[in-house]
């Protein structure tokens, strides 16, 4: 059986969250479905409720997240290790990479790389220690194609495309079934942490109080916790637009997987006017999955996400303006359910953690495994 | 007579209220396929800080001479085109250089080439039978040119399709009427007195 980690690259445990999205569900289902002995290693930190729907699986834990601590844990363990995966380029992935090539040279190394353009441009990949560990890695994977793209007409290394899926966790499984558009309501959804330095959430609620008056059946509801200090622009904002009290909606954080997958079947729309991304970020995935009609920003996911406008519509980052008469194209002049169904088949077809984690799967055997 | 700034991240050519071109957005990452970050505080070598310090250098080069002065906007203005060209992809160049006295324009751009790419090859060109050789042509009018005419088709013989021509004058007027002759769809820059580049994509 190939055994295979997941090392944290942070200097902080995984949380419990975490593993319900890519970084816990890549090894998750490289040991359900692929028999392999995969995990997660993790610095003690929170307890980790979803372990109890993901039979059989488990988080190593070691005594801290320091550096040191890691590289204990490799030279105690890599001669044991099949292949060892790390998320992003960070300084303890970096460490973690060359000491496990000095202890086992045989353990491959794969890495899920979550760039934005903006990264990628200010990562001086040509200069050491980043050229070393890029060159170190078997595999290389970002999970979109645009920039899957770009890195290889900019890289000396081949970067291959497997995107952010979906799995539903509760239900053991990637597909999802429909859920007809007549039952659906007329919610504009957002699901994430609420601020503004990464996910602009202002924009998108100023956007749609812009043009409230022309959308009058449809209410914004925010789904996720509200980071400090957000909470004091929620109040000016309802103080500035009393009228829209009942029509934007919060409903703190969701844990439940199920309560949570049922806000983005209820909703017609999904909106998100985050400034940047790394690849394509897990709820919006979950959005196409569940075929909401994706209403977006142009980060460097949006191609996959809404293709040729079929599954939904995108602006400029920052374009508030650009992103009300957006939402009033979509409600006023789009086949919404049309779009809701191709989104659902666009995200069966591509977001399907299961069949994503088969193909890395694929490559890793072919690497070697 | 225009300026050469470096504006909200931008290098920008103006021309009063007429013209303003933008040379290089240092904002557009997607548009940087070389391997030197637009920004980064990750690392002191950034496009920004290669040009500035290919001023500076060039400003001790000219210390002396009251000559050379003046034309140091022109040869930052060259090094943002042939940055801009340099980046439109990963791999290394081929630079030729045409006209007056080559050296000065080579060891101007060596500087800078070997942080963008050090495989890139520059060199001067008095006659070559290759074609579609070279990724650039930077034409040296800095003093008399005999035959402008056949510099300026030597040029385009030796340019890849879609590659960047690139002529500084220092009032070489006839130079200039074979630039508009022969590569019509060039733009101007004009930074002092009797001094021009000319710059086309092929």
């Amino acid at each position: 059986m190939k055994r295979i980690a997941l090392m944290p690259g942070q200097e902080r445990p995984w949380l419990n969250y975490e593993l319900s999205k890519d970084c816990g569900l890549v090894p998750y289902l490289l040991m359900k479905n692929h028999k392999c002995d995969a995990f997660v290693v993790s610095g003690e930190g929170e307890e980790y409720p979803y372990l109890k729907i993901m039979d059989g699986f488990r988080v190593e834990k070691i005594k801290d997240s320091t550096l040191e601590t890691k590289l204990e844990y490799i030279r105690e363990n890599a001669r044991n290790l099949d292949a060892v995966i790390f998320y992003g380029i960070t300084w303890h992935n970096i460490w973690m990479a060359e000491e496990l090539k000095s202890v086992n040279e045989k353990c491959l190394l794969a890495c899920a790389l979550d760039m934005n353009p903006d990264f990628i441009d200010r990562l001086p990949f040509y200069q050491k220690p980043y050229c070393d560990y890029l060159a170190s890695l078997d595999l290389m994977w970002q999970s979109d194609t645009e920039m899957t793209e770009f890195l290889n007409e900019k890289w000396y290394w081949e970067v291959v495309c497997e995107r952010n899926g979906f799995y539903n966790l509760e239900r053991g499984t990637s597909d999802v079934e429909y859920y007809p558009f007549e039952k659906r309501e007329n919610v504009i959804v957002y699901v994430g942490r609420i601020n503004d330095e990464h996910k602009h959430v202002s924009m998108l609620m100023k956007a749609f109080a812009n043009v409230a008056d022309r959308i009058p059946d449809w209410k914004l509801r925010l789904v996720g916790p509200v980071e400090d200090p957000f909470g004091e622009y929620i109040e000016t904002f309802f103080d500035y637009y009393p009228e829209l009290a009942e029509r934007v909606e919060f409903t703190g954080n969701i844990t439940g997987r199920e309560q949570l997958h049922h806000e983005y079947e209820k909703a017609k729309i999904f909106a998100s006017a985050t400034w940047f991304e790394g690849g394509t970020p897990n709820a919006m995935a979950e959005a196409v999955c569940s075929g909401c009609v994706m209403a977006i920003t142009k980060i460097g996911a949006y191609k996959d996400v809404i293709g040729d406008n079929e599954s939904g519509l995108c602006v400029d980052v920052s374009d508030e303006e650009g992103f009300g008469e957006m939402l009033v194209e979509l409600i006023q002049k789009s086949d919404l359910e049309k779009m809701s169904k191709v989104s659902h088949e666009r995200g069966n077809k591509l977001y399907n953690m299961e069949n994503i984690v088969r193909d890395i799967y694929g490559r890793l055997c072919a690497k070697g495994l | 007579m225009g300026d050469f700034v470096l504006r909200d991240f931008k290098f920008i050519y103006l021309e009063g209220e007429l013209r303003e071109e933008v040379l290089l957005d240092l904002n557009d990452n997607l548009s940087n396929k070389g391997r030197v970050p637009f920004h980064s505080e990750l690392t002191d070598t950034t496009i920004p800080n290669l040009v500035l310090s290919n001023m500076e250098k060039h400003e001790l080069f000219c210390k002396n001479s009251e000559y050379l002065i003046p034309y140091e906007p022109y040869y930052a203005l060259m090094d943002v085109l042939m940055i801009k060209e340099h980046v439109k992809s990963k791999y290394p160049k081929e630079i030729a250089i045409i006209g007056a006295n080559d050296n000065v324009l080579i060891n101007h751009f060596k500087e800078i080439i070997y942080d963008l790419m050090p495989d890139t090859g520059i060199y001067s060109c008095k006659e070559s039978t290759e074609t579609d050789k070279a990724d650039m042509v930077f034409i040296n009018g800095t003093s008399d040119l005999d035959k402008c005419d056949e510099t300026v088709e030597l040029s385009l013989k030796i340019l890849k399709k879609g590659g960047l021509l690139c002529a500084f004058s220092l009032g070489q007027k006839e130079l200039y009427k074979s630039l508009e002759v022969l590569v019509p769809n060039g733009a101007r820059y004009v930074l002092g007195k009797e001094a021009y580049i000319y710059a086309a994509n092929i």
